[in-house]
């Protein structure tokens, strides 16, 4: 198990699914007005899917889903984000509230979906391709995905969220209002995060 | 999604993937040829109007908690369905594409035409909603896949999604000048937040004139 | 009773979505699979180019290389379509066996390694290593061009091992992979061997000279590219020269030592390089050697040092 911090940085930031691979853009423009709500939704969209990438993986490697897997994938996150809402529901009672609207919709995310999907079509270990480790041990694949990829997720959601707030506040040329400026932040930061590559 | 209960969408102003954001990933997918786009547009376009109907239809007998699922298996059962037209209809499409064609099973767009993400309406207004929808998303995919193509090969070359034959190419600028910037991630961002900051700008102008 | 409508709304839903999606499966999986070898069409028809139609088979493949195969519905033969990871990104190429296990064609789909290094596994010289080979037969990789040409190599391996499989074929290990091999010198521009203006520092220096017969050879130093650089522990290359100074012909050159950058200034090693140099006549004082491309700091020092031999001949 060497080298697994640059492996999990790496995941994190080089092959990270919302800033390099672009999926969950969509999400990441909409949710959470305010700090404490964007920890929560970015915690559970991780918890969400580090379970249903593990249920999937399991499903795609039991079964051959062919046409259905869609469907599977599908139900399986629906079956995730219950999950964690529950227990979100359970730990913070009040946050809760606020945010029970929002939950749901984590299982729309394009990058939840997008891991179950290549998962299962090129197996675990497709995050680490240009990372270190191509004589990886059985664990460490699975590890990284599970792990690596949600707190991903979670760190782009806190981005996103305090560029938001930052955008919100500054002078945007009315045209660029919205989401379009967010798409240009968005496009910095794809540059930004490719340079990384190799370095790790 | 509170904000998407009451909004006109339309065509400049509210356009639903340069302002809402909705089918944002997809967008970004295929907008890297007008090929890739035109195809894709009228497969999302059908894909839309059948998710209105049935979602119009589902809504009437779902409560209300139950319709993100119920949407959601709906949406991933188009997105399927999609996937085998595409492979079977437009296949170089469908390669270019790749994985993204399945991800539309939580394509925003389509949920939202489904009803998933807005409170129940009548079955009229969410059709209406939803072939509207579907009409801008298709006409900002054209635009940004022109620009983006124009700006990564010089010029376009439209060939027919199912056949493959060259409809018409043109070429508008030199090998020099092009930019491939365009042709990944960064750049497609790129263009479509220029082309979204174009759409809105051309909506606010239209409302200054005194329309709504 | 409001949840359990839900639930079962979601059920039916479900079920009847799979229904419908494994009913269209049924029907759109013909024109799937035709289409799917539209993709491939070209290539294969230019490894096979009397027969137009291809028919894709199932295959089982543990190495993860082959990823479709396609059988000639007209004349018989198989063509794999193969990839893996090179130096900076996939290689795919496509693969034909005739009937009688002979490799018929290699035909490159992607590749961009980089030029010449890892894309020598798209020229020529490569091509006509893996064409003609039988399905029992070892393909040598590139030397300086690891990497790219491994990932092909191994991947041709993955292509023949399937192939003997399913014809019933035994590979005793016989023909097993010969050496890795030097690509093809490429030379550069030409520079004539007498020349006034060789400054001091890159002149030849004569370390030894033997006579033999009516032979002469001279062990010369020359300055090549660490030296000039003035790099750390920079050492001269060294080259044997042997000349007929009866006939003013050089007999033979040996490059002894190159001391510059390993992979660049080392090309100079390469036989070929030398070999122009075989009964090369001096006679004509406009006579012209051919340096290699992108070395051509560690050719002009061997040159030179042909120079500083032929200069004390005189």
């Amino acid at each position: 198990m060497e080298n697994i911090l640059p492996i999990l940085l790496g995941t994190i930031l080089i092959n990270n699914l919302a800033l390099t691979k672009l999926v969950g853009l969509g999400q990441l423009a909409h949710f959470g007005e305010e700090e404490g709500e964007i920890l929560c939704i970015g915690v559970s969209a991780a918890l969400v899917m580090a379970i249903s990438s593990i249920l999937g993986y399991f499903a795609g490697s039991l079964f051959d889903l062919g046409v259905l897997n869609l469907l599977v994938y599908v139900l399986l996150i629906l079956v995730s984000t219950a999950l964690v809402m529950s227990g979100v529901k359970k730990v913070k009672p009040e946050m809760y509230e606020r945010v029970k609207k929002v939950l749901p919709l984590l299982s729309a995310n394009s990058a939840i979906l997008y891991l179950l999907l290549m998962t299962g079509t090129e197996g675990m270990e497709f995050l680490l391709q240009g990372t270190v480790a191509n004589d990886a041990q059985e664990l460490l694949p699975v590890l990284v995905t599970a792990v690596g990829a949600p707190m991903g997720l979670l760190f782009a959601f806190i981005l996103y969220g305090a560029v938001r707030e930052r955008l919100s506040v500054a002078h945007t040329p009315k045209a660029f209002k919205g989401l379009p400026i967010l798409l240009v932040y968005a496009a910095l930061a794809v540059l930004a995060l490719s340079g990384l590559n190799g370095i790790l | 999604m509170n904000k998407l209960n009451n909004i006109k969408i339309g065509f400049f102003r509210n356009n639903p993937v340069l302002s809402l954001a909705l089918g944002l990933t997809t967008a970004l997918a295929v907008t890297g040829s007008v090929t890739t786009a035109l195809g894709m547009g009228l497969l999302i376009l059908l894909l839309v109007i059948v998710a209105g109907v049935l979602g119009g239809l589902l809504h009437k007998v779902t409560p209300s908690e139950m319709m993100i699922p119920v949407g959601l298996v709906l949406s991933a059962f188009l997105a399927k369905l999609g996937e085998l037209l595409a492979l079977a209809y437009m296949p170089t499409v469908a390669s270019e594409v790749g994985i993204f064609i399945p991800l539309m099973a939580v394509n925003s767009l389509i949920l939202f035409a489904a009803g998933t993400l807005t409170e129940k309406t009548s079955f009229g207004e969410s059709m209406k909603n939803a072939l509207l929808a579907g009409c801008a998303y298709v006409v900002a995919l054209l635009a940004i896949a022109f620009l983006r193509e124009l700006a990564v090969t010089g010029g376009i070359a439209l060939l027919n999604p199912l056949s493959g034959v060259e409809l018409f190419s043109f070429n508008l600028i030199p090998q020099q000048f092009t930019l491939s910037l365009f042709a990944g991630s960064a750049g497609a961002l790129l263009m479509t937040a220029f082309v979204g900051g174009l759409f809105q700008a051309i909506g606010k102008s239209g409302n200054d004139k005194g329309g709504k | 009773m409001k949840n359990m409508k839900g639930f079962v709304v979601l059920l039916a839903t479900v079920l009847v979505a799979g229904g419908v999606l494994l009913f269209a499966d049924a029907q759109l999986r013909p024109l799937i699979e035709a289409a799917g070898s539209g993709e491939y069409q070209e290539i294969l028809e230019k490894i096979f180019p009397d027969s137009k139609n291809f028919e894709e088979e199932e295959f089982t493949d543990e190495t993860g290389l082959i990823q479709k195969l396609f059988e000639d519905e007209d004349n018989g033969g198989f063509v794999y379509i193969l990839e893996n990871q090179g130096f900076a990104d996939k290689i795919t190429f496509a693969l034909g066996f005739d009937l009688e296990g002979n490799i018929v064609g290699y035909e490159i789909i992607n590749l961009h390694d980089t030029p010449g290094y890892g894309s020598t596994v798209g020229e020529e010289a490569f091509v006509s290593s893996v064409v003609g080979k039988t399905s029992v037969d070892g393909i040598a990789t590139i030397s300086g061009a690891t990497v790219s040409s491994k990932a092909v190599v191994d991947a041709i391996d993955a292509a023949r091992a399937n192939y003997n499989a399913m014809m019933g074929i035994e590979d005793n290990g016989e023909g097993a992979a010969p050496e890795p091999v030097a690509p093809p010198l490429e030379f550069g521009a030409k520079l004539p061997i007498f020349r006034e203006d060789v400054s001091e520092s890159r002149q030849g220096v004569i370390i030894d000279t033997v006579e033999e017969g009516g032979n002469v050879t001279y062990t010369v130093e020359a300055a090549g590219y660490a030296v000039i650089e003035q790099y750390d522990g920079a050492k001269p290359n060294v080259v044997k020269i042997t000349l007929d100074p009866a006939n003013q012909v050089i007999v033979k050159v040996e490059v002894l030592e190159v001391n510059d950058t390993k992979g660049i200034g080392d090309k100079v090693l390469h036989e070929d390089f030398a070999k122009q140099f075989e009964n090369l006549s001096y006679a004509d004082p406009s006579v012209e050697a051919d340096t290699v491309s992108m070395a051509t700091v560690s050719s002009t020092s061997v040159i030179n040092a042909i120079l500083a031999a032929l200069n004390a001949n005189k």
